[in-house]
């Protein structure tokens, strides 16, 4: 290896200033500085001042509720001699109260700040089966008392999501249904890798057969439910039959849906700790018929008449939209050297959906974390088996894209009809405006397997 | 905004150093929006430890150590986190005359670099830190500072030679 030399270094720190002469003015004042460095402060001091707080309420509840849970497992504790601090432990004990009329008295309750962001704090609870001797289980509610990065908007609505339960063969059914509790399974798809991948790569960590319920306030906070699975240390084993994969199967959690909504409904809205700048996305209501969702989407004039590229993150087996190690379903938009990236991540098979347009396979995917930029309204992905290719549909506030996996990708902007390469080319073929294309129609596009040539036809 | 009024110190060095930090930063992120974020963050951690820094006497080298942590652990966040892949989008023509393709092509192999060569590089090369400083800002050894700039500038050179042959 050479070593550099000035010549280098000073050449080097030229191009270096080169890349600069685009740079954009800047909007933030002193003033603005100084105004974060305030409000850093002060979320310091608060942090310091809950982590006190927060360490005697561990202890109260270890120390006073779990051993007075172990005690009667039939009777419900009282509600704390020690006072419990309003909103914070009169929701726990509630909670307690309710898992132990449930059938799940609790043997310990943990209360943690997640370490990387002070906002995020969990309750796990420890229950065990009043029941069946030896059957235990677990139940996380994470409270986010600050507003995710993106602007409100009295648009907003209030409402739940289910996260998949990760039950990936059980029958498809809706959402409406899976909140009133008579279905635990959303995935009816046992190839749907990616409900379980995106699961286990968000706010997690999550196993195999979680429930996960989240309840978003119009102000960005959340609460989020995670429910296990039961174990039984002095059960008889369940014989798994042979040759079945053994995450296909069956695996309920502990408490139904509609309990684990009612433990976000008694833990009660996290109070807002701390509003942060809004971003050029806005947060708009769902226009899918399900009340229960809601959307964030891009401002159009940002993704209108310049989505540049797209790229995806791919598996080794070609699914579109799938990151390798972290397992995010990512796809990232450029336009020039801006970036931004959309955030695929709620995904469930319901090919009854008015979203699948018909599909015999469909995967509608809804964004799951605010994202830079924007994100997706609709998604249509299919598999086909052999050759294990993707295609992936994208409907968005102002653009159609398909994407098919690997390095060919289309685009389909507003007001055209012509999915183009990204160099521009069309590769001749014709799309219907409003039709949602089927990974059928991506086959057979010419050129869409190869990297294109020749003049736009 | 013009209420907030902070240490009459701390309002100087921001006004005085906010658009070099800012063009640091861009360096390291290769994004103007993340280059402000991250600047933004080391700002707002600098003002908290405001009167430390002075008593240490290194308020340079604190602010461009949170500028650089800033980028590492925003890297780190799962949104932000960056994946390689073997299927590249198209790739850009690259047209031989013209001096913004030279720019783009030294863009993508900053990128190229791994975050904390990046920061060594730009250390090293654009804020024109010694080994030293730049080993003390990225809490690292000299000998890794020497041996990693080594190589990001082996790389760089390469890249941008071929562009300079190309030209020529």
């Amino acid at each position: 290896m050479t070593d550099p030399t000035y010549d280098d270094e000073r050449t080097l720190r030229t191009a270096l200033g080169a890349l600069l002469t685009d740079e954009p003015p800047t909007f933030s004042t002193v003033s603005d500085d100084v105004a974060r460095g305030r409000a850093l402060r002060s979320r310091r001091r608060a942090r310091v001042g809950g982590g006190v707080a927060l360490v005697a309420v561990v202890a109260l509840v270890v120390g006073v509720v779990g051993p007075l849970r172990s005690l009667d497992r039939s009777t419900p504790a009282p509600l704390g001699s020690a006072a419990p601090s309003p909103g914070i432990t009169g929701p726990q004990v509630a909670v307690a109260d309710y898992l132990a009329s449930q059938g799940w008295p609790v043997t310990s309750t943990t209360v943690t700040i997640n370490t990387d962001d002070a906002s995020i704090s969990s309750a796990t609870y420890a229950v065990h089966s009043s029941t069946t001797a030896g059957m235990t289980a677990r139940l996380i509610v994470r409270s986010y008392d600050t507003a995710p990065a993106l602007a409100s908007s009295t648009a907003a609505t209030d409402g739940f999501r289910l996260g998949s339960a990760l039950q990936r063969c059980g029958a498809a059914c809706g959402f409406a249904t899976l909140l009133q509790g008579s279905c635990v399974s959303a995935a009816a798809e046992c190839k749907d890798a990616e409900v379980y991948a995106w699961v286990q790569k968000s706010t997690g960590p999550f196993s195999m057969g979680d429930l996960i319920l989240e309840r978003r306030w119009t102000d960005g906070t959340q609460l989020e439910a995670v429910v296990s699975t039961r174990s039984c240390s002095s059960c008889a084993p369940t014989p798994t039959p042979s040759g079945v994969d053994p995450l296909i199967g069956t695996i309920p959690s502990f408490l139904p849906v509609s309990d684990a909504r009612q433990v976000l409904e008694l833990t009660g809205k996290p109070a807002l700790r701390d509003q942060p700048a809004p971003s050029q996305s806005t947060f708009i209501a769902d226009p899918s018929p399900n009340p229960y969702y809601t959307a964030h989407n891009v401002d159009p004039l940002w993704v209108k008449d310049s989505l540049a590229a797209l790229t995806t993150y791919t598996t080794g087996q070609g699914a579109v939209g799938v990151g390798e190690d972290d397992r995010t379903a990512r796809l990232d938009v450029l336009r020039g050297d801006e970036r931004a990236w959309l955030q695929l991540a709620f995904a469930t098979t319901t090919p009854d959906a008015p979203e699948c347009l018909g599909l015999p396979h469909c995967t509608v995917v809804r964004p799951w974390a605010p994202a830079r930029g924007g994100s997706v309204e609709v998604a249509v992905t299919e598999t086909t088996v052999p050759p294990n290719t993707s295609s992936t549909a994208l409907r968005g506030p102002s653009y159609r894209v398909l994407v098919r996996s690997g390095s060919n990708l289309l685009r389909l902007d507003e007001g055209t009809t012509f999915p183009t390469l990204l160099n521009g080319q069309r590769p001749g073929y014709v799309l219907s405006w409003r039709q949602v294309a089927t990974a059928a129609d991506l086959l057979t596009v010419p050129g869409a397997t190869s990297a294109p040539s020749g003049s736009p036809s | 905004m013009s209420g907030a009024v902070g240490p009459p110190d701390f309002e100087s060095y921001v006004a005085a150093r906010r658009v070099a930090l800012r063009r640091t930063a861009y360096l390291l992120t290769g994004d103007w929006d993340r280059a402000e974020d991250v600047v933004q963050d080391a700002l707002a951690r600098l003002f908290v430890h405001w009167r430390r820094a002075q008593r240490a006497g290194s308020v340079d080298a604190y602010c461009r150590r949170a500028v650089v942590n800033a980028f590492l652990s925003e890297g780190r966040r799962p949104w932000r986190r960056e994946r390689s892949t073997d299927h590249l989008p198209e790739q850009e023509h690259v047209d031989p005359s013209g001096s913004s393709d030279d720019r783009d092509v030294l863009r993508r192999a900053l990128a190229e670099l791994g975050p904390s060569q990046r920061a060594i590089v730009v250390l090293r090369y654009w804020d024109d830190l010694s080994v030293e400083e730049t080993a003390a800002v990225l809490g690292t050894s000299t000998g890794n500072v020497k041996s990693q700039a080594s190589r990001g500038l082996a790389h760089l050179r390469d890249v941008l030679g071929a562009v300079e042959v190309d030209h020529d």
